[in-house]
């Protein structure tokens, strides 16, 4: 954090909270783990790469795969979160490979 | 990324016994079975091998399932559904939901992971994450195992396993022993624990080579194909050759003996599944590749039959004759399991939304 500069009220609120802290920033996944309000599963950084880090290995097609990473909430930067904040999101979409047009719009 | 969906994981495995194909009553192959599916959005449906047509539908109460056990007789499923917050339980006979487990309250939300029923069907071990909601972000606490006592219909116990035992995977897998006395969890060892005390009764070791000579070994999905016993493929890296080979390995949890044959190099299959006779065995599906259980050879192979992730179930039918694979995406695929050959695909409805079991006849049909 010693790169920023605090440049209103709310950030210097911010500062003066990680001083009183030790100053130190956490990444989420960091025990204890603090998921942002939206995961509450897994902390698990990926999806566009398998683990050769080619996309070969994903789903093919990748729409195959999109429930499974939905309804865990295991991936929920890269796919809705079901658990919490968009639990209709593919209420219109019985098929992701066939009606994927049907998946609704989710604006973060 | 299929792995996170892997129930068990054995890890490091050698033996030099037999693989017995008697190990376990093999089912009768005259009787067919049905396959049971979890369907988006929220319901169940039944496919009958005999017909390869879906022919029932049952309606769960809160969305989608992501995981399910079923009583030993197969007549009880428990369906983790409502965003991994409560347990629905399923009679196959009345087609319906009879029951709901639920555990979270206001200001904590118990995410399910897993559940394990005690073999008289008292008793549901729910293995869960308790989440708490502060201002700004979700807090999981430890994860802890729920006792729900369903004759009460109320909760009974929460235990935290021995600090021993490891339990592997997003969804950590719990099985009884028939007697109910033991849970098993699997990890990177499988750990018997006493019920009664909670307390590590012995470890099945995975973790580390029998025998001096041989690399480290990775498991795979592993299944049940009889009460208790466990069947998987594993590799293993030979220390010296740097040659990755693939075998095929048991796991019988009462008798706590683990056995294991080597089939040669390394062919890019991660599901097995056991004909109903135990004398032959399929393996795939990137590649699908037969193999003799008496010989242990793998007697036929055919690559290039899924490309990237694939799915994540293979049922043999209950004659022998078909392969049945699905789980991910919308369709059932059926294999010839002699030729290895598409036969056809079969349209389930919608995504998949749980992993198909298959189950006997006699217990979803009031009329065997």
């Amino acid at each position: 954090m010693k790169h920023l500069k605090a440049v209103n009220r709310k950030a210097e609120a911010m500062f003066e909270r990680l001083d009183a802290e030790g100053g130190e920033v956490r990444g989420l996944q960091e025990p204890p783990p603090h998921y942002p309000a939206g995961c509450t599963t897994i902390f698990s950084p990926g999806w566009e790469v398998d683990a050769m880090g080619t996309p070969a290995g994903l789903c093919q097609p990748v729409e195959r795969d999109l429930y499974d990473c939905y309804k865990t909430c295991y991936w929920p930067a890269q796919v809705p979160d079901y658990l919490n904040n968009n639990p209709d999101w593919h209420s219109g979409c019985g098929s992701a490979t066939q009606d994927w047009r049907k998946l609704d719009l989710v604006f973060p | 990324m299929s792995w996170r969906r892997a129930g068990l994981l054995a890890a490091t495995i050698l033996s030099v016994g037999l693989l017995p194909a008697e190990a376990a009553p093999p089912a009768d192959p005259k009787e067919s079975r049905l396959h049971l599916f979890g369907v988006w959005p929220n319901r169940l449906r039944l496919f009958d091998e005999t017909t390869e047509e879906f022919v029932a539908d049952i309606a769960l109460k809160y969305g989608a399932a992501t995981n399910s056990t079923h009583s030993p007789d197969f007549s009880k499923f428990y369906f983790v559904t409502d965003r991994m917050e409560a347990v629905e339980i399923v009679d196959l006979k009345k087609r319906a939901v009879v029951d709901t487990v639920k555990l979270s309250s206001q200001s904590r939300q118990i995410r399910i992971m897993n559940v394990a029923v005690n073999p008289s069907g008292t008793l549901l071990y729910v293995t869960a994450t308790p989440v708490v909601l502060e201002i700004d972000r979700f807090v999981p606490e430890e994860p802890e195992i729920f006792v729900y006592d369903l004759e009460a219909k109320r909760l009974k116990d929460s235990l935290k396993l021995p600090k021993e035992v490891q339990p592997g995977g997003f969804r950590p897998n719990i099985q009884f022993s028939p007697d109910g006395s033991s849970m098993f969890v699997f990890g990177r060892d499988i750990y018997q624990v006493r019920v009664s005390d909670n307390q590590i009764a012995s470890t099945i070791k995975l973790s580390k080579p029998v025998l001096a000579g041989y690399g480290p070994m990775r498991g795979a999905r592993m299944t049940e194909e009889a009460p208790g016993i466990y069947y998987g493929i594993y590799r293993t890296q030979d220390p010296f050759l740097k040659k990755t080979m693939l075998g095929v390995l048991s796991v019988d949890l009462m008798k706590k003996e683990v056995e294991s044959f080597e089939l040669g190099p390394d062919v890019k299959v991660g599901l097995f599944a056991l004909s109903s006779d135990h004398k032959r065995a399929y393996a795939g599906v990137e590649e699908l590749v037969s193999i003799d259980m008496e010989s242990r050879r793998i007697i036929k192979r055919v690559q290039g039959v899924e490309q990237g992730r694939t799915n994540n179930s293979l049922i043999v039918s209950t004659d022998g004759g078909k392969l049945y694979v699905s789980g991910v995406g919308d369709l059932l695929k059926i294999y010839d399991a002699e030729a290895l050959t598409h036969v056809k695909d079969i349209f389930a409805g919608g995504d998949y939304m749980a992993t198909p079991v298959a189950i006997p006849r006699a217990a979803a049909t009031s009329v065997p």
